[in-house]
């Protein structure tokens, strides 16, 4: 806290330095600013990405930084604002920043390994997890339990069981669940279920096999209960306005195995770094509404 | 001791039940404290964030947002806690977002609710009032939280602005997630209406949570914090209510937990404890139970023991009974009734003793039936019985209260009468007495005759106690008897004088007197008539009684014979004779012959010539020293016949005494070698005019010369006499006359007087 106040007197002492400010299309920034949904512990993200700063900052000759954002939406806020330049968001995310800015452009997607939850491929699934020793065996049997969810704005942690999941039993969440908990993130939401704070679980297919991956539970720890139609995997988004000369810059850099791209391309237990557009998100449009 | 087992029992659950509600009071105010801790520290985290936030709006200036908004927006992007930012003017319309596609159009509402703010709260940040907002939440959870700031700048018409931060609810969920609520837990931000503006527990934000009833009441508006505690019902839950109100920031921090959560921990000491407890309680119970049981086997124990006690005891009684039954039994006499000598002797003493006291006569009455034996003999036992029955009830029937009754066996019935009689009450009672048994007796279909004689004896008058007093009454009834049956005498003192108390002590001390020497020999001098010379002494014994003085063998003598002691004193006598005449020659005084008096009894003696033989020859005396006197009945036994023989033969020699008198006829005397015959004096006493007067005497001493035998007389006591004799032919004499019996000791003197004489004659 007294950090933060610190580094706002610094930068009100700074100001005259920000007065300059940064001009839309600006092809020299003096900085990449970099954010993502805080998918997980934003500190272990923080290291992962650390590969792909280096690689993004050697190849643009421009520092780049991570911000940290306590939530989805406030990653959504920062890339809407400008105030980022890039922002690694969930689909859906992706779309509610689509949604209110038109400019923000989905440039790039990792390829996931292949995991017991998601394919080998750039699509995962919003799960419905429950403990293997409940009782529960098809959606209809959760009723009246307590889910957890992860963040508002996340795709497979709340956007998908929201509009998903409501078709299935035929009732909006509120009416179906006996108690909603936003957990945070992905990670956060196994936790609570693996503490049994909560009966079941909204989660990425993609987490739960990092989680797998990670050894903190093992293949008969979850049942699943449901799974949702494919979701394509996290975009990396450009904010408008961000320079085009930049953008393709960026977006080579990404695409292009090299060393970093694969140190990166390892923390994220991905294969590759795909291309991707909005057709690819299309879908999820009519979801966001 | 069940009280006491139940009373542990029931210190053990109260204790128990007392330690619950206490570490249950303990662990609510514990839980209650680390509560209000984590809603003080939200709310100051809160708190220090909002001012924040006012840091923050104090950078931007209306103006300075609008152109260059860039600053701002990187400042809020980097912020982790606030993530937009807006300016509205006085009326609550927008001048300018940060994310203009997701701001509030107006605010209006929340500024009309503003206006009743204090306006010493001057600038700090509100959280407003949720039921004023315009944003509809249908899309999900609030996920920022609005704070209203009063900006420092004012516009152009001078109306203070507002600045409007919102702040990311992830991040202060985020505060959270390692905080340890405690299950089912969860944190509540509230307006300052109390209704929610977000939910949340470690685990996350809470959405569709049970709605919490308003429970902060009375705050102060410029209070900066205020803390308290409730409890609410929550679905049926009960939870704890903590809360942390800012109301000078609109907002409250509220802490529910459910109880049961709380208390969770504390279930499982609980149960142990009660684990215990119970198997306390079963000891306990246990314990008792085994206590109870053996005490109520000492109980039983106890009662066996008082039971045989009780048996015992009756046994005792009974005992007791029985041999009071024996006893009154051996104490009374089964044929009649009344008492046995036994049981009277003891009854009368007491009775007797108590009259005594009173100064009352008694009378003991001796009652003899007079031909009992023959009626027993002639009529049978049975019918013998049936009288002394009969005598018994008319006995008894006649007796006063007091008096007492016995029957002292055969025939014999004893009365003691008690009571104030007379003396002639006493005859009146007693002549009634004789005349009712004297009545006939009906028995067995017979009649029967009989009468009683009945002795008399008063007391104190004839005797003290009772042994005297039945001895009197006996006598009395011998003398009834005598004097004819059916009749009563009183007891008179010359029916028995002392004689039998006499002999009765005489009989005692025969052993003593032999042994102390009481007997003594008095000599009475035998006169020869015709030289008249003393030729020797009849000795005659007598008895120097310590008591009765010098007694006369008449006294003693029959007792003597009766009871066997005779032997004893004969040859005592014998022996005294012999040492006397030994002393006598000893001390040269002139006795050559003594005479004994032989009891029958002795003569009938075996050995009795021995005896004497072995004594006189132990004393050295001579045959011719010695004569036995004997009485004629003595000859008749056959062993005495030898005896006299024996003695005969051994030179001793024998007169025979009370000649004319006893039961042999002269045909006798030729068998008999006795060399003298001794005239009883009853025969000598007739002679008193001339030697004439008795023919028997004549004759007899006739008859003795003819057969060559002297002749003694015994008993004279006149001159006249001692002639007559002397004519008739007797050849010694003895008698009062010539001397009394004398003792040795004067026996010399008297030898020199009687020769003196003589030489004078």
């Amino acid at each position: 806290m007294t950090l933060r106040l610190l580094a706002l007197i610094w930068l009100c002492l700074g100001t005259p330095v920000w007065a300059a400010g940064q001009p839309t299309g600006n092809c020299s920034p003096d900085r990449l600013l970099f954010t993502m949904i805080p998918k997980k512990d934003m500190d272990e993200q923080l290291q992962e990405y650390q590969p792909l700063t280096r690689l993004l900052s050697d190849g643009l000759g421009l520092p780049v930084e991570i911000v940290r954002s306590s939530s989805y939406e406030s990653a959504v806020d920062a890339l809407v604002s400008g105030a980022v330049d890039v922002a690694v968001l969930g689909p859906a995310a992706y779309i509610m920043a689509r949604t209110r800015d038109t400019g923000i452009k989905p440039f790039a997607s990792l390829a996931v390994q292949p995991g017991t939850y998601t394919p080998a491929g750039s699509f995962y699934y919003s799960l419905l997890l429950v403990n293997a020793d409940s009782p529960s065996r098809q959606p209809a049997d959760l009723e009246g339990a307590r889910v957890a969810l992860t963040d508002p704005a996340s795709t497979s942690g709340a956007l998908i069981p929201k509009t998903e999941f409501s078709t299935v039993v035929s009732r909006p969440l509120s009416g179906f669940f006996g108690g909603q908990l936003y957990a945070g993130g992905h990670d956060k939401a196994m936790d609570a279920l693996l503490a049994r704070d909560v009966d079941a679980a909204f989660v990425s297919s993609s987490r739960v096999d990092e989680y797998l991956a990670r050894g903190i539970i093992d293949e008969n720890t979850f049942r699943v209960i449901w799974r949702s139609s494919p979701l394509h995997y996290d975009p990396f988004v450009f904010r408008s306005g961000l320079c085009d000369s930049l953008k393709q810059e960026i977006q080579t850099l990404m695409t292009t195995p090299s060393e970093r791209r694969r140190a990166f391309l390892e923390s994220q237990q991905a294969t590759d770094i795909t291309r991707v557009d909005h057709s690819d998100y299309r879908p999820l449009e009519r979801l966001v509404e | 001791m069940i009280l006491l087992g139940g009373v542990m029992v029931l210190f053990i659950w109260g204790l128990f039940l007392f330690q619950g509600s206490a570490s249950r009071q303990e662990t609510l105010e514990a839980r209650l404290a680390e509560n209000r801790n984590l809603a003080l520290i939200i709310s100051e985290n809160l708190k220090q964030m909002t001012d924040r936030a006012h840091a923050m709006a104090s950078l931007v200036n209306s103006e300075q947002a609008a152109s260059a908004p860039e600053r701002l927006l990187t400042l809020l992007a980097k912020d982790p806690v606030f993530t937009r930012l807006a300016i509205y003017g006085s009326d609550g319309e927008r001048v300018f977002a940060s994310h203009p596609g997701s701001a509030r159009p107006s605010i209006h509402r929340w500024l009309a609710a503003m206006e009743n703010r204090s306006p010493q709260l001057g600038a700090a940040p509100v959280l407003p009032l949720k039921a004023a907002d315009d944003r509809a939440s249908d899309r999900g959870p609030h996920w920022r939280l609005p704070f209203l700031v009063p900006a420092d700048w004012a516009d152009d018409s001078g109306a203070t602005q507002w600045i409007l931060v919102e702040l990311d609810i992830g991040y202060l969920a985020g505060l959270l997630q390692h905080v340890e609520l405690g299950q089912g837990a969860f944190i509540q931000v509230q307006d300052a209406n109390g209704d929610e503006w977000m939910r949340a527990d470690s685990s996350g934000v809470i959405v569709d949570g049970p709605r919490v009833p308003k429970a902060i009441v009375g705050t102060e508006p410029t209070a900066s914090v205020k803390t308290g505690a409730a409890t609410l019902e929550l679905a049926g839950e009960s939870y704890q209510y903590v809360y942390a109100a800012r109301p000078s920031h609109g907002f409250s921090i509220v802490v529910l937990q459910p109880v049961s959560h709380i208390l969770a921990p504390l279930y499982h000491a609980q149960q142990t404890q009660l684990a215990v407890n119970s198997s306390m309680t079963l000891l306990v119970a246990c314990i008792v139970i085994w206590l109870v049981r053996v005490l109520q086997q000492q109980q039983r124990g106890l009662q066996a023991l008082q039971l045989s006690e009780n048996r015992n005891q009756e046994l005792i009684e009974r005992l007791a009974g029985e041999h009071a039954r024996s006893s009154r039994a051996a104490s009374i006499d089964h044929l009649s009734g009344l008492y046995n000598r036994r049981q009277f002797m003891d009854v009368a003493a007491q009775a007797l003793a108590q009259q005594r006291r009173r100064r009352c006569l008694s009378a003991l009455l001796f009652i003899d039936l007079d031909r009992f034996k023959s009626i027993n003999d002639s009529l049978g036992h049975h019918v013998g019985d049936l009288l002394l029955q009969a005598v018994a009830g008319r006995i008894q029937h006649r007796l006063g209260e007091q008096d007492i009754a016995a029957r002292f066996g055969g025939d014999e019935f004893v009365i003691l009468l008690i009571g104030d009689r007379t003396e002639s009450d006493i005859e009146q009672w007693a002549a009634g007495l004789v005349q009712h048994l004297s009545a006939v007796y009906k028995l067995e279909g017979m009649e029967i005759n009989n009468s009683p004689s009945v002795g008399i004896a008063i007391s104190p008058r004839d005797g003290q106690n009772l042994g005297d007093l039945v001895r009197g009454a006996d006598a009395a009834m011998y003398s009834a008897k005598k004097a004819g049956r059916g009749q009563y005498r009183f007891y008179d003192e010359s029916l028995n004088p002392n004689n039998e108390i006499e002999e009765f002590h005489l009989e005692q001390s025969f052993a003593d007197a032999l042994r102390n020497h009481e007997f003594v020999l008095h000599y009475q001098p035998q006169v020869c008539l015709e030289t008249m010379s003393i030729i020797g002494y009849e000795t005659l014994v007598r008895w120097q009684h310590p008591r009765f003085g010098l007694l006369f063998p008449d006294r003693f003598i029959p007792l003597a014979e009766k009871t066997g002691f005779i032997l004893a004193l004969g040859l005592e006598v014998v022996r005294l004779a012999c040492e006397q005449l030994l002393a006598w020659r000893d001390d040269g005084v002139g006795v050559h012959c003594l005479a004994v008096n032989v009891s029958p009894i002795q003569l009938a003696q075996p050995d009795f010539c021995q005896q004497v033989r072995d004594l006189m020859a132990g004393y050295g005396l001579a045959a011719g020293q010695l004569e036995l006197e004997i009485t004629e009945t003595a000859i008749l036994d056959a062993q005495a016949m030898d005896n006299l023989h024996c003695l005969k033969d051994a030179g001793i020699r024998l007169s025979l005494d009370d000649f004319g008198t006893g039961y042999s006829g002269l045909a006798h005397l030729e068998a008999v070698p006795v060399d003298k015959l001794k005239l009883d004096r009853s025969l000598i006493a007739r002679i008193c005019n001339s030697h004439d007067d008795s023919p028997v005497v004549s004759s007899t001493i006739i008859l003795a010369k003819r057969m060559n035998l002297e002749v003694v007389a015994e008993g004279v006591e006149t001159p006249e006499q001692l002639v007559h004799l002397k004519v008739a032919g007797c050849d010694i004499a003895q008698g009062y006359h010539l001397s009394r019996p004398m003792p040795a000791t004067e026996v010399p003197s008297f030898i020199s007087t009687f020769n003196r004489l003589q030489e004078s004659a």
